[in-house]
């Protein structure tokens, strides 16, 4: 009996293993591939009257996009005052209409939507945001790069938008996360914040910062602050930041010999209880509000039942897809997929290779396959990865999981894997393809996106009613056709 | 209507869970998934069917376990596609299955409790074990190289048999006679009883179909009371759509193993010929 406990035990912790090793690998290939680009860039705009090619800086600090009012009107953008956007600035919290916009940057060519604002009083017209740059790299320290590079050269620490540093202090040493800014030429501290840790600011030695509002003086503090394990001596300008999430932000100046992965939080860091992390493509789906997402739920629901009633296509369940899809989306799609590989994969050789010969009750079978996929989990947020994740980034997966996990390992058992790899594939496949169809479908004006849903309602509708062949039976009954055709 | 679009192709998914919702009341179709209540209905109306010794319901009736006879078949009630059957035959301290698989007491033990969680039979929804009598095919029907027992699937339309095969277990279904465990599958001339095609969907080099060796001009014995008690046992279960399954016993007996209201397509494969036509034959000619 304990030889058997002792090598489940094992065996879970292999197979965490194995998993931990697998994803290090996948997100080592993800994170060499991105492309560096400075913290400006020449880009291009591809507007209703054309395309236009304009500086644009490369904010990290911002989570979307924004665009000059004078310019987006004079390139035929209507912003639309239906969705608009709340944006926390130092000035304090304001609401901002909203453009969809198309560009490109570095050779990528990004669909998002801006925020409207008047910065005639800034330096760039235009600023590129975390949202719109996933799979990038941003260099602090130079501009114009195009993305030639490639990857993060050796030796050179990438840090997330978001760290965790050391503020050295009168008070001691203070463990804050501060923004990581490349839109910022220094850093700021929250003035309230930097007088309770003793940091009293200078008067004599003023900077002046633009903002959307036009320029101010504000005094500076002198400090040193660590980040990751390096030392840096900073210069930070002392700011009402009461508005703003983070009670400080690094800016470039501070951020030398730096790359920025704006698609991470807390890099050199590690996992913090801190705040929790929203990847890019899930920060738009929350900013698309809670009804857009709702509905898109029962149009992806209806693709599914379209390639099973029309094309006879095999998942696991009609919304296990849909479900798949959205938490892929929330992960981006090759950290998604791994996910739900890589746990699919540990929970059924949980279940093949050890559950089944410890011959347990169903529900404690169950329930250790939820044991294992936690440890797994946890394994990946506290392992040195560079991945962190969220609440909502893991939740769905858990779920979706364990129970394709239960359905998976009953069909392997019962017919062979040669039934169910099919069903498998089919159903990752299916769910990569709802995510990119729901990508899009958020980004569709409301009119577009209300017609789509009438109209998939109808479609399911009329599938319903058909009851001619599905597009797989005319090779399962290949042979019959023929001969009945000739009769 | 759909029936002229599609007269000349075979019966599709779609069409078939049409004909279901049609032609199978609900009612009809929950007696059919609970082989228990189904075989009684069946002795109640004479039609003879393999014997229960015990009906396990819960962990408590695991004690009946001693007094399980020397040879058995373990059923899930409401199992499909042939899963979770177990064929047993007890040598020495423990049981063997067809293919020589050895299950001591407690995979026994292990086994019907899966059934009785209902890991055969749905998501988690509970199930009674059957216990019943071991059947061994007629002399008729073996052949030099036959495995387990062969049965006869059929498919009834409005009471009415359309179509039929015999299935014959190989050593890859471990002895069940269902398609989608590997059995190998035969069509049959409906009027006739005679063996027209054979057919094997996974079976590939454990079996050879040619090492199973059945004349050419085969014939099923009893074939037109096969035909009889496959009609009476959709009647009864009141289904309009059905796969019944018979079988001839050592004493050239036949009996009703159970009956399938949401029957497979593929017999249309092993008949070489589509169910729509045959249904549109039923309704044009009463056959006999």
């Amino acid at each position: 009996m304990i030889k058997k406990v002792l090598l489940t035990a094992v065996a879970a912790l292999a197979i965490v293993a194995a998993f931990l090793w697998a994803l290090s690998a996948i997100v080592g290939v993800q994170s060499g591939s991105a492309r560096v680009i400075g913290f400006g860039e020449n880009i291009v705009l591809i507007t209703p009257i054309g395309e236009k090619q304009i500086a644009a800086r490369i904010d990290t600090g911002a989570d979307f996009s924004s665009i000059d009012t004078e310019l987006a009107l004079s390139l035929g953008y209507k912003p639309d005052s239906t969705r608009r956007k709340t944006i926390r600035t130092e000035l304090g919290v304001e609401q901002r209409d909203v453009v969809d916009i198309k560009y490109r940057l570095a050779g990528r060519e990004i669909a998002s939507e801006a925020t409207v604002a008047d910065r005639s009083s800034l330096s760039t017209r235009m600023i590129v945001g975390r949202a719109d740059l996933s799979g990038f790299l941003v260099d602090p320290s130079e501009e114009f790069l195009g993305g030639a590079r490639k990857g993060p050269p050796p030796g050179i620490v990438v840090v997330g938008a978001l760290e965790r540093i050391q503020l050295h202090s009168p008070a001691g040493n203070i463990e804050i996360s501060a923004r990581v800014d490349s839109g910022s030429e220094f850093s700021a501290i929250d003035r309230a914040f930097a007088m309770a840790v003793g940091l009293e600011p200078d008067e004599n030695r003023k900077r002046t910062i633009s903002t959307t509002r036009g320029a101010v003086d504000l005094p500076t503090v002198e400090s040193g602050l660590t980040l990751g394990t390096a030392e840096v001596a900073s210069t930070a300008t002392v700011a009402d930041r009461a508005a703003l999430t983070h009670r400080m932000l690094l800016g470039r100046e501070d951020l030398k010999g730096f790359l920025i992965d704006p698609a991470r939080e807390f890099v050199v860091s590690g996992a913090s209880d801190a705040t929790p992390l929203s990847s890019i493509p899930f920060l738009r789906l929350q900013s698309a509000g809670v009804a857009r997402i709702i509905i898109i739920i029962p149009m992806l629901g209806a693709v599914v039942v379209l390639l099973k009633l029309l094309a006879g296509v095999r998942t696991f369940g009609i919304f296990g897809p849909v479900v798949i899809a959205l938490s892929i989306l929330s992960l981006r799609i090759i950290p998604g997929l791994a996910v739900y590989v890589s746990l699919l994969t540990a929970g059924i050789a949980m279940k093949l290779l050890v559950l089944d010969r410890l011959k347990l009750a169903h529900m404690s079978e169950f329930s250790l396959i939820m044991f294992v996929l936690v440890l797994a989990l946890v394994g990946v947020t506290t392992f040195p990865l560079g991945l962190t994740l969220s609440f909502t980034d893991v939740f769905f997966p858990l779920i979706i999981t364990s129970h394709l996990i239960e359905q998976a390992s009953r069909s392997m058992e019962e017919h062979s894997l040669g039934e169910f790899v099919p069903v498998m594939v089919f159903t990752l496949i299916s769910s990569v393809a709802l995510a990119y169809y729901a990508s899009f479908l958020i980004e569709q004006p409301s009119s577009v996106l209300w017609a789509i849903f009438i109209l998939s309602m109808l479609a399911v509708i009329v599938a319903g009613y058909y009851s001619g062949l599905r597009l797989s039976e005319l090779v399962r009954f290949r042979f019959l056709k023929r001969t009945h055709v000739h009769e | 209507m759909s029936e002229l679009i599609f007269r000349f192709s075979p019966l599709g998914m779609n069409y078939r869970n049409r004909m279901i919702r049609d032609l199978n009341p609900l009612p009809a179709l929950h007696l059919a998934k609970d082989k228990t209540a189904f075989k009684r209905i069946l002795i109640a109306n004479a039609v003879r069917t393999p014997r229960t010794y015990h009906e396990i319901h819960d962990y408590s009736d695991m004690r009946l376990i001693g007094e399980f006879p020397s040879q058995f078949v373990i059923k899930p009630s409401r199992g499909y596609g042939g899963s979770g059957i177990v064929l047993l035959n007890r040598q020495d301290a423990h049981f063997v299955d067809p293919v020589g698989r050895k299950y001591r007491d407690v995979d026994l033990r292990s086994h019907i409790r899966k059934v009785i969680d209902g890991d055969y039979s749905g998501y988690l929804e509970r199930d009674t074990a059957i216990i019943e009598e071991r059947i061994y095919p007629s002399k008729k029907l073996q052949f030099r190289n036959s495995l387990g027992l062969p049965d006869v699937r059929v498919f009834c339309h409005e009471f009415e048999p359309i179509m039929a095969m015999l299935r014959y277990p190989t050593f890859k279904s471990r002895g069940r006679a269902n398609l989608t465990t590997g059995a190998i599958g035969m069509g049959i001339d409906i009027h006739t009883g005679n063996i027209t095609f054979i057919h094997s969907k996974k079976v590939k080099n454990e079996f050879k179909l040619g090492d199973l060796e059945i004349p050419l001009d085969f014939r099923l014995p009893k074939w037109a009371e096969i035909r009889q008690v496959a009609s009476k046992c959709s009647r009864l279960s009141g289904l309009g759509f059905s796969g019944v399954d018979v079988i001839l016993n050592a004493e050239d007996e036949i009996m009703v193993l159970e009956i399938n209201g949401r029957p497979g397509l593929e017999i249309q494969n092993i008949n070489e010929d589509s169910l729509l036509r045959r249904i549109r034959d039923n309704r044009v000619v009463e056959v006999e």
